[in-house]
Formats: C-alpha cells, sequence, structure tokens
C-alpha cells in the first residue's frame, strides 16, 4: 500500500488525520481542487502551492482524450507533465462519460459510448480505466463505478450496486502499480440504506487503501444526502480515509467532516468564480452587483488571500464578466477560501475545538438563526451542540 | 515637470537611461505591457512585478467607459483602483475611438463618435480627454491627436498635423496637475519628412515632459517606418524621453533604440500569447504545432521565466487553444521576454 492514514485527533465522529501519498503528506479534512485536463483554471502551479493545495483532482476522461494517457506516460507522469510535485488524483472517467456523452451506455463489460472524437463505438471497461490511470500515475486512482443518479428508482440502482462490487475485483486484477498508487472504491447502493449496507461489507473485504462515497451530490434532498453519508462513515473503516465524491458547498463539506468523512472534491469554488461569485463567511458574495461598484473593501476583510490583500469588491466588479481577469482572481480567492476551510477543520478538531468552530460557522452563515433542518437533524447525530445559533424561541427544529 | 530623464550611457544615438517618475524609476529603454482596463489579461500585479514590469498602459477609452474615470477618482485613481504601486500611462481615447467605433468623426472641436453604451452622439475633445486622465491619475497622460493611418495619403495628413498642434496647447490649458502627470505630446505627419519636421520643431517649443512618435505602427512598410523614427529621433530633444507608440515586434524595438528611442507599447506580446504563440530570441514558437506535443524541452532554454522554469513545450501545447490557461501562461512567458529584452539593451 502507498498510503499511511494516522487519526491525530477525533471529535465524536469527526477526525483530523494525517494522510501520506508517495508525493505529499495530507492534513485531513481536505478539499480537492478539480484540475480538469491537467490545470486549474486561472491559477499557475506555484498560486496552487501558495494557497496550500495539498492534492488536486484530475478527470481521466478530459486526460485520455487530450493530450492521452499514452503521452502523458511517455513523458514520466502527470506529475511531471503539470510540473505538480504534490499529491494527485485521478476518477474512473465513467462519470463524465455518463453524464457528458449522448449515447454512453453501460453493459457489464463496461461503459459503452461514442468517441467525441471520430463517432466510433468505444468501451471504457474497469481494465481499461485502471491502465489508463496506471499510466497517468496519480497517487489515488478511483475504481471504475456503476453510477447512478439519485433521483433514480427501481432495480437499476441494485443493478448498478453489485455490478460495482463484481467490477471492484476486476480493477483490483487490472492495477499494476499498487505500491505506487492506492485504488479507491466507491460505495453505490442509492438512497437505500439496505443496498448501502450491502456495498460498504462488500467493499471493505477487499481492504483497500480507501473508500469513497459515490452517487450523491447529484440531484437528491439534503435529508437523504446527509443520512447516506452518516450510514457509510458509521460503517466503513475508521483506518482509511472516507472521500465524499463531487462535495461541495462549504457547509456540506461541515456537515460531512462532523459525520466522519475526510476528502472532498468539486468544480463550485472556480466554477461559481466564472459566474462572478465569490465564496465568503457569510455565503456568498456577488461581485456583479451593482452595490459592489463604489465597494472598497476587499471581498473578505478576514481573509489573508493574494485577492483580498491586493484588490478592491469594486476593483473586481469592473473585471466581472468583462474580462477573464475578473473569473481568475475570484476563482484564486475561491479556492483559497475552501483549503482554508480544510486546514480550519483540521486544526479544530486537533486543538480541541471543533464544536466551537462548527458553531462559529453556523452563525456566520446564519446570522438570524435559520440553519436549515437538514443541518440541525445532521448535527444531532454528530454530537455537535449548535443551539446557541438557532433563535432562541425554537424548541427543537430549526428552518426547513 | 513631474519626469526626470538622465542619459547614463549611449552608442552612437542608441541611450540607456534613467526616467524618475512620481511612482516609479524606470530604466529605458522600456517596453510598456498593455494594460487596457486596469488589468493586463491573465496576470496579476505581484507577476507583473515579478517579471520586471516598470510601467504598464491603460486605455483611457476603456477605463471612461468602464469604470468611469469619476469612479476611478473616487477611489484614489487608477494606482489604487488596480493596487499597482509602480507607473502608469494613459493614452488619450483618441486612437481607439477612431479605430473602435463605426461612425467616429474627426472635427476641429474633437472626435465625435456615437456611444457605444446608448447610441448618442457623443465628443472627446482635447480638453475632455485631459479631464479625464486627470482624473485617471496616471503618471504620464498623452495629448489627444489627430492621427491618420499612414497608408492615408493627400492633404488629410497635413491637416491632421496642424490640428496636432493646434490640439496640444488645448491640452496643456486644460491639464490640471502637472506636477503629478507629465503631458507627452505625439508627433504626427504620415510618412513625408516635410510635415514631420514641422510638427517636431512646434511641439518641442511647448517643451512638454517627453515626446511621442505617433501615426506609425500601422499599415507603412517598413522602410519608410525606420525612417520617420530616425528623422524624428534625430530631431526630438536628447534629454527628453522618445515614446514610439504601438510597437512591437521584438526586432522593431531593437532598430528604434538603436534610432534612440526609449519607449513603447504594444498588445503584440498578449495577443499573440492567445494565439498560442511563444517569443523566443529565434523568432517565434508556435506552440499549436503538433511537433510541440512531445517536446519536453521549456519554451526557451535560457528564458528565466517561472514559465520555463516549469512547464514543458508539450504541456502548454495541450492546453493551448482548449484551456485560457495556455493562453496565460504564454501571456506570462511573453511579457517577460518582452521585459528581458529591454535589460539586454540596457547595459549599454
Amino acid at each position: 500500500m502507498a498510503l499511511r492514514f494516522e487519526v491525530l485527533a477525533r471529535f465524536n465522529r469527526a477526525r483530523a488525520a494525517r494522510m501520506t501519498l508517495p508525493h505529499f503528506l495530507c492534513e485531513t479534512p481536505l478539499f480537492m481542487p478539480v484540475g480538469t485536463q491537467g490545470t486549474i483554471k486561472g491559477l499557475t502551479t506555484s498560486q496552487l502551492e501558495e494557497i496550500g493545495c495539498q492534492i488536486i483532482l484530475g478527470n481521466t476522461y478530459h486526460l485520455a482524450l487530450r493530450p492521452t494517457s499514452e503521452l502523458i506516460d511517455e513523458l514520466g507522469g502527470l506529475h511531471k507533465f503539470m510540473n505538480w510535485s504534490r499529491a494527485l488524483l485521478t476518477d474512473s472517467g465513467g462519470f463524465q462519460m455518463v453524464s457528458l456523452l449522448h449515447l454512453a451506455d453501460i453493459t457489464e463489460n463496461g461503459v459503452t459510448f461514442q468517441s467525441p472524437v471520430d463517432g466510433n463505438p468505444m468501451l471504457l471497461t474497469p481494465e481499461e480505466s485502471i491502465q489508463i490511470q496506471n499510466r497517468i500515475g496519480a497517487d489515488i486512482i478511483m475504481a471504475l463505478d456503476d453510477v447512478v443518479k439519485t433521483t433514480t428508482t427501481g432495480p437499476r440502482i441494485e443493478e448498478a450496486m453489485y455490478r460495482t462490487i463484481r467490477w471492484i475485483d476486476r480493477c483490483i486484477a487490472a492495477h499494476q502499480r499498487p505500491g505506487e498508487q492506492n485504488l479507491f472504491a466507491i460505495v453505490q447502493g442509492g438512497l437505500d440504506p439496505v443496498l448501502r449496507d450491502i456495498c460498504v461489507k462488500a467493499l471493505t473485504e477487499r481492504n483497500l487503501p480507501g473508500y469513497a462515497i459515490g452517487g450523491l451530490a447529484g440531484g437528491e434532498d439534503k435529508d437523504s444526502f446527509w443520512r447516506v453519508v452518516a450510514q457509510c462513515t458509521a460503517a466503513l473503516p475508521e483506518d482509511k480515509p472516507r472521500y465524499v465524491m463531487g462535495v461541495g458547498y462549504p457547509l456540506d463539506i461541515v456537515v460531512c467532516s462532523a459525520l466522519g468523512a475526510d476528502m472532498y472534491d468539486c468544480v463550485y469554488p472556480t466554477r461559481t468564480a466564472r459566474f462572478g461569485t465569490a465564496l465568503v463567511p457569510e455565503g456568498v458574495l456577488k461581485l456583479k452587483h451593482k452595490a459592489m461598484a463604489e465597494d472598497i473593501r476587499p471581498i473578505d476583510p478576514t481573509c489573508a488571500c493574494m485577492v483580498c490583500r491586493t484588490y478592491s469588491r469594486a476593483y473586481i466588479h469592473a473585471l466581472v464578466t468583462k474580462d477573464a481577469m475578473g473569473s481568475q482572481l475570484l476563482s484564486y480567492h475561491n479556492l483559497y477560501y475552501m483549503l482554508q476551510l480544510s486546514r480550519d477543520l483540521h486544526n479544530s478538531i486537533i486543538q480541541g475545538r471543533f464544536p466551537e468552530y462548527v458553531l462559529v460557522y453556523s452563525f456566520l452563515q446564519f446570522p438570524k438563526g435559520d440553519v436549515p433542518k437538514w443541518v440541525c437533524n445532521a448535527m444531532e447525530v454528530a454530537g455537535i451542540d449548535i443551539a446557541a445559533c438557532l433563535p432562541p424561541s425554537s424548541s427543537r427544529g430549526c428552518g426547513a
């Protein structure tokens, strides 16, 4: 195994850990920026280091198309290609295929799809996905899973869950670099606790370096979302990292960490930056808004990032949607925000003040006390008392 | 005058000088990246400092439209707005107006045009241009001139040259901050040596802090181009900076510097970056070319910039035209290249 995971401190289910990977020693909980095809839109490698990025996610689908995994391998692997010395994770390619391509179809053999290059029929099998990822060379690679949307109902969910288990064995068999790359399995099963339980047990038996909770961050309601995360984190091995794929909004990350998850990825911070939105402790700040035009304050007066130390809201307002620089600066700030959130989660657990951190965080986001009910419920399960930021008159329930 | 110009060394007509401006002590010859509306596409302020940028050009036309010069003034000037502590130069707005707008027309009063915001007729006068630039607050401001393309022929060239002289006096009269901002005049006259000579003499009499050679970098042939530069640099005051507007290609800059010019600006390095082209000592390198796909060398093995120290040609090839990051990295390298070409020339 090419991964060591040591829990340094806990608060109930939440843990702060050290995850040693071939290229970098990471601290969890952590957020992974999505570097689609070997680059985070708008930030150079040294800027990523500046903001404290520990690990980046690369999309296997995009990289396999361009510049191809064979070329990356020839040139020494993705680390060398993008000159990123810290950690990398690649996904399996399956999700993008299903979400991006028209005629993608899943069979027992793999994912069949129409090549976007020449329109010919192609097949991504578990073996092929692992081989591509072996060539790319990331520290963590993801199994090809059969993922269905959480809005799906019926026997398809069960079929997908069992197929995911059959495919993990094919992934394990195909994996040629277990000493350098850590294969993570992905728990499926939709919103059905019985299916999720079967899947967790089966994947745990395979004794892999880490586990992801997949199939969420789609269209499901938040109440179902946290329950699946809670169930999986309760059942997965204590001494291995848990990665909730596709999450997410800062609030989601705080809740999932309280429930015992360790790793996250999402395009949200950079994508919302391209729409002129900045992430701030109070929620979001829309730089396009007319009120920003003469506001000389930085985006977030409490933020220590280069953007907040250098530019005013007025300046960024002038750029946003008119010059790519606006998106760039907001991407920089938003990623810094997410990485600082990761550091704050890790450090507050280590320093024994995690519940206080969660309380302050909730208070800043919901100053009127309208904490969503799903958050209240999740925090109750996590054993974190946020009653202090609810309105005094409310007995149990918070806002919807 | 808010500018001091000291020639430190010479080789025939070429000179290496120190130009002290309110915000920065510059070394010439120098290249000014174009920061259209308060930003150089793709580079942060600290990256600009990293690569040794001394002075940036802001386009008055774009800034006046957005976010408006009044707002910039209210917020303390362009330096503060973009948080750039070094030097700034603004152009007059006239050139963009003429080149970007459909119904722009030049009369004795100024440049009439149709506002791109609401379509109403508007007028940019020399007075208005200077007032806008006073609000923006750059170290160097440019006079509104009557500029014609070098491909124009006939009496229009002479008319434009004389009008430029009449307008410089209106600019001087309108200028409210001569102690902090340096007004440069712009020599016009097309490719006609007689007209250029009249213009140089008239503008020199006004005893301004610096002079630009305008109206070039259009469609003229190179042989005519250098001759106009040579004539002007020979005739303009020795002890004041000479700025060849809109130039340009690295080769052009080397030649103009050899002929005695000191300052340059051009969108070329950043614009060509967006087409996947890098500037290298041998000329250009087209990163889109298939041959780049497996080339693990840096863009320029002799270049010390962050891009050449970090990324291979193969990596940039993969990004170019597919991800904005490609343009960004090439812009960074190309600007570093332009700024370094300068310090090479400086050690005269």
